[in-house]
């Protein structure tokens, strides 16, 4: 549905993202994820048509969309402040594009109450913007943005505006939406979790490029570098030796010795090894995939705790334990050990 | 395209200036013909009596006016940030949305009724009370978006109510209050009507010798003294932009 | 809170300064004409109130209400876009401070100065020139209100209203406009209710043939000395004005 090939774009001569390129398919919800500055909403803007792309095109159901008006595309965007018309009631807002496109009368309003049922929001029409609240705001801009039944879908980081209870659950009821009308859609974030719950594939931006496009198990078990497995969680790294690279990689770590995954770098290179803390046991007897430190400090988390441990040659791990198991003490001397799929290797 | 209309109409608000200025300069009587560079209307103006008389009189009553405004006004300006008060601000917004003709008619009947006599006295009168509906709108303005929490804070810290209005409220909204009084003074410097309503024998302002004389007809005179009037204003603006700008509001 | 002693000098102030003319404007309008000083008996006269029937009155009326409304549609159709030229540019402080010089100036000598330009042509005391002294000297306080509403304008209405489909015209038809009403309201009010009772404009620079409200309250006053019928003038033109003076004050 839209396809992006070799897009740069900024405010003045310079670039802010460059060099992107990514397909999204029919239907599928795709997540732009990044720290502030990375480019996404410079990103989204273009796609939307709000700024102007520099090089590169963009392609919109096999159509070049790149040099058309924001308001001839048929992309909605919910924007992170919903920007709703306050002059407007709900009813107007919600069928604004409907009129833009033609649409009058009982087929508008048909629509518009449909399109109020389906975010759960029914007989609201007659409100006021001022008198809803943050969350049934976000409703009626999502109404707003899906009447049209537009091709694509950009949504600008949904979920922070609101409370960090309320965003489990809204989120999932967006996503069901989304999924369900089938609809296409680009999300903004700079949330992990939100993009790992949500996607169905993940453009990891950093610095105006794209790092890494792939799905969010691949996205976590698979990073590309260093710099991404730590966006996508926490991750302890561990500088290695290649020793032998066959079946499995042989690693020669500064405390013992890790088997990986079979990978392609050659014996003596200098590579890191990945671990999520999560994946980190301890109490385990000596051996392969295991190494011995120092607890230095244990930081409870409700259902675990982690445990940082200091290794000999001065780098540190961090294990999370579960908290209804007997945990060591500070200064104690543990061991702590991981399986092979557990490994990443990456470059240094 | 907007940009180019704005320039348009800036231009078309600095045009009467610049023909003022530059016909307050033609040696020649008549407009329409230039005669060359000449001092000699500035000379004529400043050893007319009669203008030299009413523009004393015109700054006089432009100073006082202003000054009572600035207090009575920065007064009501802090009153209305502070609440909702109805009967305040509908009673000084009748100055400043009613034209001037219907101010000066009623003004003169409450000097006259009351046995007041008309003259300077009355001029100040009225001056004072004009100028202070526009003071109040510029202090309620500033003092709305400066928020009433740093008073608050004060007293908090244990100042007196007039002692948190001095020390804080009052060098806070001094920019306020100092447009407040260069908008007064403009205003008093420049009304002709409610002058021409309110004063009496041998108070005469300077418009109002300037508009007997203008409706003889423009002449290179009155742009001199026009001229001299903008140089005056210009120093007063230079002086507002130097000391009347609001400190950026920190706070909500 | 304001000390009670400041609040009661405002209020002694306004109450005797504005309340009370307003209240004697009222009464000498129901009063009769008299030679003494004051020029007036107050006494239950209708006289001064009867006069509003002549024609004359109704001439002056109209006069009045033609030009208040083209001042205030030509300050319009100049002063928005001169508001939007100030709202979206970088530095909005500038373009104001360049605005309101010539308004600090005097507005006698800008009229001083329009007798000047137009005094070589043929169109000297026309209707023309008192428009273009008109427009002149109230251009400033239309853009005024004007642009500081615009300025407070959220820029992101606009985006969403051409992402959902809106052409330029669209978004300033649903969005920009209905943004801009209160503020073109203001400003309206700060040129049209001024501008009906504009004595001085019109006598320096207009047509003499023609008849304003302002002229005929002066006239009352200053020539004929007759104080009832200016107050009923006054009167008259109070009540026109009085719901523009309520949308100003709310």
């Amino acid at each position: 549905m839209l396809r992006l090939e070799g897009l740069a774009a900024g405010y003045g001569a310079a670039s802010t993202v460059s060099d992107i390129s990514l397909q999204v398919a029919p239907g599928e919800v795709f997540c732009l994820l990044g720290g502030s500055g990375s480019g996404k909403t410079t990103l989204l803007r273009c796609i939307a048509g709000f700024l102007p792309v520099q090089r590169g095109q963009i392609l919109l159901a096999g159509e070049d969309v790149t040099r058309r008006a924001a308001h001839q595309r048929d992309v909605t965007t919910l924007f992170q402040s919903y920007a709703l018309f306050p002059h407007m009631n709900v009813a107007e807002n919600v069928a604004f594009g409907l009129r833009r496109r033609g649409m009058r009368g009982a087929e508008a309003a048909a629509r518009v109450s449909e399109m109020l049922t389906l975010v759960r929001l029914a007989g609201f029409e007659g409100r006021r913007i001022a008198e809803l609240s943050g969350g049934q705001q976000q409703r009626v801009a999502l109404a707003r943005c899906l009447a049209p039944r537009p091709r694509l879908l950009l949504l600008d980081e949904p979920l922070s505006a609101l409370d960090p209870e309320l965003r489990a659950a809204t989120r999932n009821d967006l996503v069901a939406l989304l999924r369900a009308q089938g609809m296409t859609s680009v999300l903004v974030t700079h949330d992990r979790g939100e993009a790992l719950a949500v996607a169905d594939r993940i453009g990891l931006l950093q610095s105006g490029r794209l790092v890494q496009t792939d799905t969010p198990e691949a996205l976590f078990e698979r990073p590309v570098n260093s710099a991404v497995a730590g966006f996508l969680g926490d991750v302890v790294l561990l500088d290695a030796v290649v020793r032998a690279s066959g079946t499995a990689t042989e690693l020669q770590l500064s405390g013992g010795m890790a088997l990986a995954a079979a990978s392609d770098h050659a014996p003596g290179a200098r590579v890191i090894l990945a671990l999520r803390p999560e994946r980190l046991r301890l109490g385990v007897a000596s051996g392969i995939n295991t190494l011995a430190g120092h607890v230095t400090a244990l930081t409870y988390a409700g259902a675990s705790v982690e445990i940082d441990i200091a290794l000999p040659d001065g780098a540190a791990l961090r294990v999370v334990h579960p908290a209804d198991r007997a945990r060591p003490v500070p200064g104690e001397l543990v061991r702590v050990g991981w399986t092979q799929a557990a490994a990443m290797v990456l470059a240094s | 395209m907007i940009r180019a209309l704005l320039i348009a109409g800036l231009g078309f608000l600095w045009l009467p200036l610049a023909v003022m200025v530059v016909g307050s300069f033609n040696a020649q009587r008549l407009a329409g013909a230039w005669g060359g560079w000449s001092w000699h209307w500035y000379a004529q103006v400043v050893n007319d009596p009669v203008m030299r008389d009413a523009a004393v009189l015109s700054l006089q009553v432009a100073i006082i006016s202003a000054t009572l405004a600035t207090i009575l006004g920065g007064l009501s300006g802090h009153a209305l940030a502070r609440g909702r008060r109805a009967g305040l601000s509908f009673l000084l917004a009748v100055p400043l949305v009613l034209p001037d003709l219907l101010l000066g008619f009623a003004f003169v009947l409450l000097f006259v009724v009351v046995g007041v006599p008309r003259g300077a006295g009355t001029i100040v009168a009225a001056h004072t009370t004009i100028g202070t509906a526009y003071v109040a709108v510029v202090v309620q303005a500033q003092l709305s978006a400066n928020g009433t929490s740093l008073e608050d804070a004060a007293r908090d810290l244990g100042a007196s109510p007039l002692s948190a209005l001095l020390r804080i409220t009052l060098p806070l909204a001094s920019p306020a209050l100092i447009s407040g009084w260069l908008l007064a003074f403009t205003l008093s410097m420049d009304d002709l009507v409610v002058a021409s309503f309110v004063s009496g024998p041998g108070a005469t302002t300077l418009p109002m010798v300037v508009f007997s004389a203008l409706r003889l007809g423009a002449t290179p005179a009155l742009a001199a003294v026009g001229t001299v009037m903008l140089a005056v204003v210009a120093v007063g603006i230079a002086g507002s932009k130097r000391w009347g700008q609001p400190r950026p509001a920190v706070m909500r | 809170m304001t000390r009670p002693v400041g609040l009661l000098l405002i209020w002694a102030w306004l109450m005797a300064l504005v309340a009370a003319p307003l209240t004697m404007l009222l009464v000498v309008a129901l009063a009769a004409p008299s030679d003494g000083i004051p020029p007036f008996q107050p006494a239950l006269s209708l006289d001064g109130l009867s006069q509003l029937a002549d024609p004359l009155f109704l001439d002056g009326l109209l006069g009045s209400l033609r030009i208040a409304a083209t001042t205030s549609g030509l300050c319009l159709a100049l002063g928005y876009p001169m508001a939007l030229g100030i709202a979206r540019s970088a530095r909005p402080d500038l373009w104001l401070g360049l605005l309101m010089v010539p308004f600090w100036s005097g507005f006698l000598m800008r009229l001083l100065a329009w007798g000047l330009i137009l005094r070589g042509t043929g169109w000297a005391h026309t209707a023309l020139a008192m428009q273009l002294g008109l427009v002149s000297c109230y251009l400033p306080f239309l853009v005024l209100p004007l642009q500081a509403r615009l300025r407070r304008a959220d820029p992101l209405l606009s985006l969403a209203a051409a992402d959902l489909g809106a052409g330029p015209w669209g978004v300033f038809r649903h969005v920009t406009w209905p943004h801009a009403l209160p503020g073109v309201a203001a400003g309206l009010s700060l040129v049209f209710v001024p501008v009906m009772g504009e004595y001085v404009i019109p006598e320096l620079l207009g047509d003499p043939g023609s008849q304003t409200f302002g002229r005929m309250i002066w006239d009352a006053f200053f020539a004929e000395r007759d104080w009832p019928l200016a107050a009923s003038l006054s009167l008259a033109l109070l009540v026109l004005l009085g719901p523009a003076v309520l949308l100003v004050w709310r």
